[in-house]
């Protein structure tokens, strides 16, 4: 028996080390994988051998990393992996898989607390509390403007029949006076993308900004975010839209607070955190005065619910959500507005966003989506982008057409990035409308692509995100002859003061 | 590197058993062993070759200087000079930086905080030294006569980073003299698997599953959550040091060296004393029988030591303040059950024990968790349910229901399942064979798992090797 059971030993003991072995034979002769198509990167590179790489010892790690991310097969044996894993770890109640569990709600000060929004003095002006550590603008990029060259802001209507570079400044100062750089600890209400490391048109890929995490939710096949906010920030937020107004008392000033997919497609289980999103947002509006326009589009959107409003890979809605509530804008700003039917329709196919790329949903690698998005006829749109921190033009920013607007070359993961490029910049687009308003947008990435849809609507957008702009708001209203201010997030952003505080920034700063 | 990497498991451990196996004679195997030490420890950090090469050679001299020197002066000389070369780098590596930011606070000084470079596993090799030149100090052992074996010792790459504290008493003739069986070879690898399983499978995804909740900021996290999260992640310690030293005492058997346990299902224990005795061991022992009994304390002797120990306890673990905090916080529990007594203790109902322990074990590994003082004021405050993120999460029931498998299989593996089965089928040598195989081929599966798992898996240092 004895001699027996030592057969099973040594018979083990071959198989296991016998199969360590071929593994290894199979991992070092195999074809190893360059790129991965599913995290949509390249992979490791294989290391060059140097002196001083050897010496220094990074040969060797980056000879293990090489080794570790391109095992051969890899892309089978993830796809196993995450099947079991997903398998041995749990099971979802009615379809949904929570992915984090903590709602930003959580980390609001409590409501009781009624911190109101004050004006501070410009001289002595404060980052946002709790600003930690993290600076929310990117490190600023090299432009290919000289640093003395003024920025190229023009106060004068475009000239639609020339190219861009006939924008005629009006100033040979920068519009804004640089003030310190706001930081910011906000949720990822950007496409986790900050600025690209190359240019568009060479393929870069923006690198990913790291933001603390909503709790978020996968039914189905579909990403969502849980909501939760704050009464509090939700004055403050109205404080400091409304001192915008008070400042500037002849601009129009409107306020749009975007619903979460979550408000519209959360399972019945989890039906408690709409209605807290509808209260909520309810709640918001009441606390406007009429200072202020509120642009509800809580019905907007629930009348389109049936219609693909809200991307499901991704926690932004789609163009064609925005589409509809910049109708709903256009409608309460008095302005005209091009139809849908005028544009231009095309789509990118195997689209998976943020959901995946951020939270960590990797189950949605497999049911990617259709990226749908509409190029407006107006053909006389100018678009340039300015660095928001010092205001110097970003020539190195070049869309797929004359109008400056459309970037269509971006790879299919930033496609939600088509209209008006990204969040770190500030976007100025002359449209040649000939309604005699413009336009300012405060916003968060929800934002992006609001202006493709109003280049029939204000002569002029200008396009800032509190995350990044670091100048001074009333500076730019006043030089660049805006009429109008449109506050527009989602309802994440208006209801906690990781980003209201940004807001306040930028509204207090010329006091 | 460490053991749960593609890396070591497919290029490294074959390549260093296949040369280590057709080396004929131990001289050459003992060279093959401490080649591949070397490279295993120096790996992307060249200057810790120089420094274990060197600081392996000073030991080597000192413990032949403390033989020579037995009941004479130079002795006890060369030993002080050996405890303070030894503790002094641990403390200049590991605390300079930790002493430096409490005198600026304590003080208002602006004294810059040195950014040290530490060497990996520097706090168990340290203390496996210490523990060699006392031991030669004190008659226990002989010192080592042949260097390249001392320097195998020091640099034994199954223990070198991350322990056990094996000492040169308990694997000295086996550096000298070693054969390895079929069932030596067998309980290695069956270790090895079960050790990657346990870190690869279960701690890394219960990391996740509390890093979910601690990971966003303690202060956002409800009470309910939180003693959820908490949980999660002191089976994680758990898993991630016990699969660790299962390893370690895997390979060492591969390669023909006997490890001392260093976990024996310690939340089995039913008081926190109990708990020390089963929860790493090696550590524990060392403390016992080098500290404990240090004559400075007087008549205080006994429970001075005590503290002192668990003192020492905490800031080994590292140089922040919570993990001071947490080897006192054992310390007073000690003091109390010490106080009570065995007898007065034997009288508490074991439902009792059971949860008295628990809860005390996993409010310690709170403390273990936050080295951020106020992140740790957050977490006292979720557990006694005053968490400013009420007492509930929204999301804990379907949370929870998404890795209730991996929650119970942690649990259920805290409990001694195999030496109990196997207890119960021993003397029916059919049911043990049986028993065997199902066992084998449960160990293989993890191995598969593990491998596809850590597939691209974001690479998760062992926890203890900070340490």
């Amino acid at each position: 028996m004895k001699n027996y059971k030592n057969f099973l030993k040594f018979f083990f003991i071959v198989l296991v080390f016998g199969g360590m072995l071929v593994t290894s034979v199979f991992f070092i002769v195999a074809k190893r994988p360059t790129t991965s198509e599913s995290e949509k990167r390249e992979l490791a590179p294989k290391p060059k051998m140097s002196f001083t790489s050897l010496l220094s010892g990074k040969y060797f790690t980056d000879l293990q990393y090489y080794y570790n991310d391109t095992i051969p097969n890899r892309e089978a044996f993830k796809t196993t992996g995450a099947s079991v894993l997903s398998r041995l770890k749990g099971v979802s109640i009615d379809g949904i898989v929570i992915y984090n569990p903590v709602l930003v709600k959580a980390t609001e000060e409590p409501d009781d607390e009624d911190e109101t929004f004050v004006p501070r003095a410009r001289t002595t002006p404060v980052p946002p509390e709790g600003s930690g550590d993290v600076p929310a603008t990117s490190t600023p990029l090299p432009t290919d403007e000289p640093e003395t060259e003024p920025p190229v802001i023009t106060d004068e209507p475009v000239n639609t029949e020339v190219n861009d570079n006939t924008a005629v400044p009006d100033t040979s100062e920068p519009v804004g006076t640089p003030v310190p750089t706001a930081t910011a600890t906000t949720r990822p209400t950007a496409t986790p993308t900050a600025a690209p490391a190359k240019t568009p048109d060479s393929g870069g890929e923006p690198a990913i900004v790291e933001y603390p995490k909503d709790g978020a939710i996968l039914y189905g096949d579909m990403g969502m975010e849980l909501y939760g906010g704050s009464k509090n920030a939700m004055k403050r937020y109205v404080a400091a839209l409304e001192y915008i107004k008070d400042r500037c008392p002849d601009l129009n000033v409107y306020s749009m607070t975007v619903p979460l997919s979550s408000m519209f497609y959360l399972p019945a289980s989890y039906k408690s955190n709409a209605t807290e999103q509808l209260n909520d947002l309810n709640y918001l509006e009441g606390l406007f005065s009429s200072k202020v326009t509120v642009v509800n589009v809580y019905n907007t959107m629930k009348s389109h619910v049936n219609e693909k409003i809200y991307l499901r890979t991704d926690h932004h809605w789609t163009y064609l959500g925005a589409y509809y509530c910049m109708k709903e804008f256009a409608s309460k700003a008095g302005v005209p507005f091009i139809d849908l039917s005028e544009y231009t329709v095309k789509s990118k196919e195997g689209y998976v966003g943020s959901f995946y790329s951020y939270f960590g949903m990797k189950a949605l690698i497999d049911k990617p989506e259709t990226f749908t998005y509409y190029i407006s006829p107006n053909k006389n749109v100018r678009v340039k982008y300015y660095d928001a921190s010092n205001f110097s033009l970003r020539s190195d920013i070049k869309g797929t057409d004359s109008t400056n607007a459309y970037f269509e070359n971006l790879k299919v993961s930033y496609s939600y990035s088509i209209a008006m490029y990204m969040d770190d910049v500030i976007s100025i687009a002359d449209t040649g409308a000939g309604t005699g308003r413009r336009l300012l947008i405060i916003k968060d990435s929800f934002g992006n692509p609001t202006p493709s849809f109003l280049f029939g609507s204000f002569d002029r957008i200008v396009m800032i995100d509190p995350r990044y702009y670091t100048m001074d708001v009333y500076d730019l209203i006043s030089s660049q002859g805006i009429t109008d201010v449109l506050g527009l997030a989602n309802i994440f952003d208006h209801t906690t003061t990781g980003f209201v505080k940004l807001y306040e920034y930028v509204a207090q700063n010329r006091e | 590197m460490n053991f749960s990497d593609l890396f070591f498991l497919y290029a490294f451990l074959p390549l260093c058993l296949i040369i280590y196996f057709i080396s004929p004679k131990i001289k050459y195997k003992n060279t093959v062993l401490v080649v591949f030490s070397l490279i295993f420890y120096s790996w992307g950090d060249v200057k810790a070759l120089i420094l274990i090469v060197l600081y392996s050679l000073v030991n080597f001299a000192l413990g032949r200087a403390i033989e020579k020197g037995r009941g004479k002066k130079s002795g006890k000389l060369f030993l002080l000079l050996g405890l303070f070369i030894d503790l002094g780098m641990l403390i200049v590596f590991k605390y300079t930086g930790f002493f430096t930011e409490n005198i600026n606070g304590l003080f208002r000084t602006s004294l810059k905080v040195p950014s040290m470079w530490v060497p990996l596993g520097l706090s168990f090799f340290t203390f496996r030294t210490v523990s060699y030149l006392l031991d030669i100090y004190w008659e226990k052992t002989d010192s080592e006569k042949y260097y390249p074996d001392f320097l195998l010792f020091i640099s034994l790459f199954p223990c070198t980073v991350a322990g056990p504290i094996v000492r040169f008493s308990s694997i000295g003739a086996e550096l000298k003299d070693r054969t390895v069986n079929v069932d030596d070879m067998y309980q290695g690898f069956m270790r090895l698997m079960v050790g990657l399983g346990k870190k690869v499978i279960l701690a890394d995804n219960l990391l996740a599953v509390s890093d979910a909740y601690f990971g966003v900021g303690v202060g956002a996290v409800s009470s309910l959550d939180t003693w959820y999260a908490v949980i999660v992640y002191s089976l994680y310690v758990y898993f991630d040091f016990s699969g660790y030293s299962d390893m370690a005492i895997g390979l060492a058997r591969i390669f023909g060296f006997h490890f001392e346990e260093n976990f024996n299902y310690p939340f089995m224990c039913t008081s926190i004393a109990e708990f020390w005795q089963r929860w790493h061991i090696s550590l524990g022992t060392f403390f016992r029988d080098y500290l404990l009994y240090v004559p400075i304390f007087g008549k205080m002797r006994r429970y001075g030591g005590l503290f002192l120990v668990w003192f020492c306890t905490g800031m080994w673990h590292g140089a922040s303040w919570n993990y001071i905090f947490w080897g006192l916080y054992f310390g007073l529990f000690i003091f109390i059950e010490t106080l009570l007594g065995k007898k007065r203790l034997k009288k508490i109902p074991l439902a009792v024990k059971h949860i008295y322990t628990k809860i005390l074990l996993v409010i310690g590994f709170g403390i273990f968790r936050f080295t951020n003082l106020n992140d740790l004021g957050s977490f006292f405050r979720n557990i006694f349910f005053f968490s400013k993120a009420g007492f509930a999460g929204q999301t804990l029931p379907t949370f929870f229901m998404n890795n209730i498998f991996l929650f119970i299989a942690g649990i259920v593996c805290c409990f001694p399942i195999i030496p109990w089965i196997k207890a119960k089928v021993a003397g029916r040598p059919k049911l043990e064979t049986a028993l065997g195989v199902v066992y084998s081929i449960f160990a293989i599966a993890l191995l598969v798992l593990s491998t596809i798992l850590l597939v691209n898996a974001t690479d998760h240092p062992f926890l203890y090797r900070q340490y």
